[in-house]
């Protein structure tokens, strides 16, 4: 079997792909196949993995075109050709690793992190409901693998837009529907460029984890915005207070 | 000469960014001491985001009669008498607080029906006190703490492989390593260094550890005259993955088995009632994990060399709900439906019970400065590990590790490592490179993980660990060797290299230490001294860095007192 992998260094000096013989085995993975190329054909080739059992997102990487976790991603029998690739939108460090560096440096902006309405004693413990935990929960299901960032139109198309991303997003609504959260983060994703989403739910296709990223998160965070613009809905805000 | 490209000045060091790492971190920042915190792999991303099953407290949210003391006794018996009861009782009656912190942190736990934090049951415990988020715990735990320690302004630097501890006499006052995405040297100079890398079990061949867990901390410690304990004691989870051989070792839950899964050798009989009558497939981890690796060692395996766990006689509906997380994970690793079709596993290696031996009110180690939390210490866990014991010892001693760090680094001078001690560490990381040729690592990597699994491994011999000691040695005497090409960007051949250099010293601190304890105990099994003797090993193995390699000797168990010698048959 041909593996193409992408090869070249921070500057793109000389990024080239080249082309390896890997012997094929029975369930292989396509992180088996970096590996073998690593420790036998090309002991400089540089590519991500941690846990290698689709756990902690470290190993993401364009494999035919399409981002997936490539210490979960079967090589399927009679499969010829396997070309990989880096996650693009990030600044390349090394063939097939990438700097996530902006990206995390952007969530500082979102207060991603929990905001109760007052410290707890030490000791007590929240009484919380299932039904009330279940919108947080399934965002904090998110690996960090930033395979939504791949597939992010914006990100891809429109750069100068200083689009936070899908996964950032992620994390700011795993705060905002923490049932105790008092924060209103509705203003910080708009400065974080959310309208620019156009909803075309390609991230939430490509979660490995099955987040409804689209569904779940950014369009609450759209109707926030909207709602926290509407003349009415300030109005009726100041008179509740 | 190999020169530092960069020096970085903090008060307190923490190496390791796992749960005991960044709970250590968040101390320590509390208490107002400049923290660095780092790690070999991305933020967020160490071995403890894995943690399924979930965490320990004496909540008694199910069961009401649980209490601090069941906890601690459930757990000093699970260590057959090995364990450190002041480390005991302190974790267990911290327990809840650690929780309670967890919560004020973000995390949200499963809950009841009437609001309160859910507990599942877990093999070995007399009440329900695990607490859990979903089967994604260790997840959890890692987003919010690593939130915590940003909110804080915390210097967490991702992706620095540290080689090396620098000592001034006998005070740790800092450490030298790379920047692998920089490709850079690196001198840390601290106060105080809290070494928090986590295990080893990278060190066998089929194994559930992640990439990281290559015994850095017990290598980096021993060689600055750390003592180090227990180190035998190696625990074996019963069932991981076998095929394919890139899942190898994956972790199969326990809950599997508390579920009613069964097991079945290859002739499809069902074999655990031949090991243990009364509690079959939910008997104790080292028992269920011999039992497997006896049939398989008995031609009763099946092809790939493992066993049958079998759930198929459960209503789909309920793995589907109960196992969701196993579900997938066959699907998506083997193409197995294990609603339909049986599980192929067999032991792998899971959790490092021994580690550096640390002062139980301060994690301190003998080395002034240097202190060690976590997997890579020893203590707690004696001669096996409860379930959810693990993420419990991460919260309570990181605060108590990060608290003591900085109080005693807040009263120091500042730390001068020696100029000449940092050129001749540094030098060890670029030697691989500059050597024309020599030994490829992943080689002496595989001899290594070979070794220990064939020699170290579920069931030992005198005659195997000697063997395995003598395949370690000659492996020690090529390492010096070891050739690396490219550079320092992102190199993983020189990972390796330095991954052998550590997982030789725990490797053979382990086989050493197994060999010396001539009994069974917990996880160390000796087929030639099947028996537990209480009489002459209740002790504890400690070894440290003498003038010929190690130096061995024993301590007596601390003797409980209080309470818990009132709970504990002696
Ligand atoms: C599959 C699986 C499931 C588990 N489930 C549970 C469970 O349900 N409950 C439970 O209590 N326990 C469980 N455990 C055990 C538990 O997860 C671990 O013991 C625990 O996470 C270890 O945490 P730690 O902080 O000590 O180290 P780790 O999480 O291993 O972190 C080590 C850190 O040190 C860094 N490091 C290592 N070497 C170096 C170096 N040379 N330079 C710089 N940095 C370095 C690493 O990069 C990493 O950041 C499980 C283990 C596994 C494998
Ligand atoms: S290596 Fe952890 S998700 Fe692939």
């Amino acid at each position: 079997m041909k593996v193409r992998v992408y090869r070249s260094d921070a500057r793109q000096r000389d990024a080239k792909l080249i082309a390896y013989d890997v012997p094929y085995t029975k369930g292989m993975r396509v992180l088996t196949a970096l590996e073998f190329i690593q420790e036998h054909l090309d002991p400089t080739l540089s590519f991500r993995w941690n846990c290698g059992a689709g756990q902690c997102g470290s190993c993401a990487a364009e494999v035919n075109g399409k981002p997936v976790l490539t210490c979960k991603t079967e090589i399927r029998e009679g499969m010829q050709d396997l070309s990989v690739f880096p996650l693009k939108v990030f600044p390349p460090v090394k063939d097939l690793v990438v700097d996530f560096a902006p990206a995390q440096k952007k969530l500082k902006d979102l207060r991603a992190h929990f905001t109760p309405a007052r410290e707890k004693k030490p000791g007590e413990f929240y009484r919380l409901q299932e039904w009330q935990v279940q919108a947080a929960q399934e965002m904090r299901k998110c690996i960090d693998c930033f395979i939504c960032y791949d597939v992010c139109h914006v990100l891809r198309d429109a750069p100068h837009l200083n689009f936070v991303g899908p996964r950032n997003l992620v994390k700011a609504a795993a705060q905002e529907f923490h049932p105790l959260n008092v924060v209103n983060r509705a203003p910080l994703v708009e400065q974080g460029g959310l309208s620019a989403c156009n909803v075309t739910r390609c991230c939430t296709e490509s979660c490995p984890q099955g987040i409804q990223i689209t569904q779940n998160a950014i369009i609450p965070f759209k109707e926030r915005v909207i709602s926290s613009k509407d003349p009415f809905e300030k109005l009726l805000k100041k008179v509740l207070k | 000469m190999a020169q530092p490209a960069e020096t970085i000045e903090s008060d307190v060091l923490i190496v390791g960014a796992g749960g005991a790492g960044l709970r250590a971190a968040i101390a320590s920042l509390d208490a107002g001491a400049n923290t660095v915190i780092l790690g070999k792999t991305l933020a967020g991303k160490a071995h403890t985001v894995m943690a399924e099953g979930g965490i320990n407290a004496a909540l008694g949210n199910l069961d009401p009669q649980d209490s601090w003391l069941v906890h601690a006794k459930d757990t000093m018996e699970e260590g057959i008498n090995l364990s450190d009861w002041r480390i005991v009782e302190k974790m267990c009656r911290e327990a809840p607080q650690a929780i309670s912190e967890l919560e004020s942190y973000g995390a949200i736990f499963d809950r009841t029906p009437d609001g309160k934090i859910m507990q599942r049951p877990f093999g070995a415990h007399t009440y329900r006190r695990t607490c859990h988020i979903g089967d994604m715990t260790g997840l959890e735990m890692m987003h919010v703490l690593v939130e915590q320690v940003q909110k804080r302004n915390g210097r967490l630097i991702d992706e620095v492989y540290l080689t090396d501890l620098l000592v001034d006499g006998n005070r740790c006052v800092g450490a030298v390593g790379y920047d692998l995405k920089k490709g850079k040297l690196l001198q840390f100079n601290a106060r105080a260094v809290i070494l928090a890398t986590g295990g080893y079990a990278r060190a066998y061949k089929r194994n559930s550890n992640a990439w990281e867990n290559t015994g850095d901390g017990i290598a980096m410690a021993y060689h600055v005259g750390a003592i180090l304990m227990d180190l035998e004691m190696l625990q074996f989870h019963p069932t991981g993955m076998i095929w394919p051989p890139s899942a190898s070792g994956i972790l199969v839950t326990e809950s599997v088995r508390g579920e009613g899964g069964l097991l079945f050798n290859a002739k499809g009989e069902r074999f655990m009632p031949k090991y243990d009558a009364k509690r079959l497939e939910l008997s104790a981890r080292d028992v269920v994990a011999r039992a497997i690796y006896n049939e398989i060692l008995a031609g009763r395996g099946t092809e790939h060399g493992g066993v049958w766990l079998d759930v198929t006689h459960l209503p789909a509906e309920k793995i589907l709900k109960k196992l969701p997380r196993m579900h997938k994970q066959f699907l998506e690793y083997a193409g197995v439906d294990i609603t339909k079709e049986k599980m192929e596993v067999a032991p792998t290696a899971h959790y490092a019970m021994g580690g550096i031996k640390v002062d139980p009110a301060t994690n301190r180690s003998n080395v002034l400065g240097l202190f060690a939390v976590g997997e890579v210490s020893a203590g707690v866990h004696g001669g096996n590990r409860l379930g959810g014991n693990s993420l419990t010892e991460l919260l309570v001693f990181g605060k108590q590790a990060g608290q003591a760090a900085a109080a005693y680094a807040l009263q120091q001078s500042p730390a001068k490592p020696d100029a000449k001690q940092v050129e001749e560490k540094l030098a060890q990381i670029t030697a691989p490179l500059e050597r024309r040729e020599g030994v490829k690592p992943a080689e002496l990597r595989d001899r290594i993980r070979e070794a220990m699994w064939k020699g170290v491994g579920v069931k030992r011999t005198e005659t195997g660990l000697k063997q395995a000691i003598a395949e370690l040695e000659a492996v020690k005497a090529l390492a010096p060797s070891m050739k690396v090409s490219g550079s320092l960007v992102y190199n993983q051949d020189l990972n390796t290299a330095m991954d052998v250099r550590n997982m030789l010293v725990a490797a053979e601190a382990t086989a050493r230490a197994a060999l010396y304890r001539e009994e069974s105990r917990g996880a160390h099994y000796r087929e030639d001294f099947p028996e537990t003797n209480d009489g002459v090993w209740r002790v504890n193995i400690v070894m440290s860095k003498g003038f010929k390699g190690f130096n061995l000797s024993v301590y007596p168990v601390p003797r409980p007192e209080g309470e818990l010698a009132k709970a504990i048959k002696w």
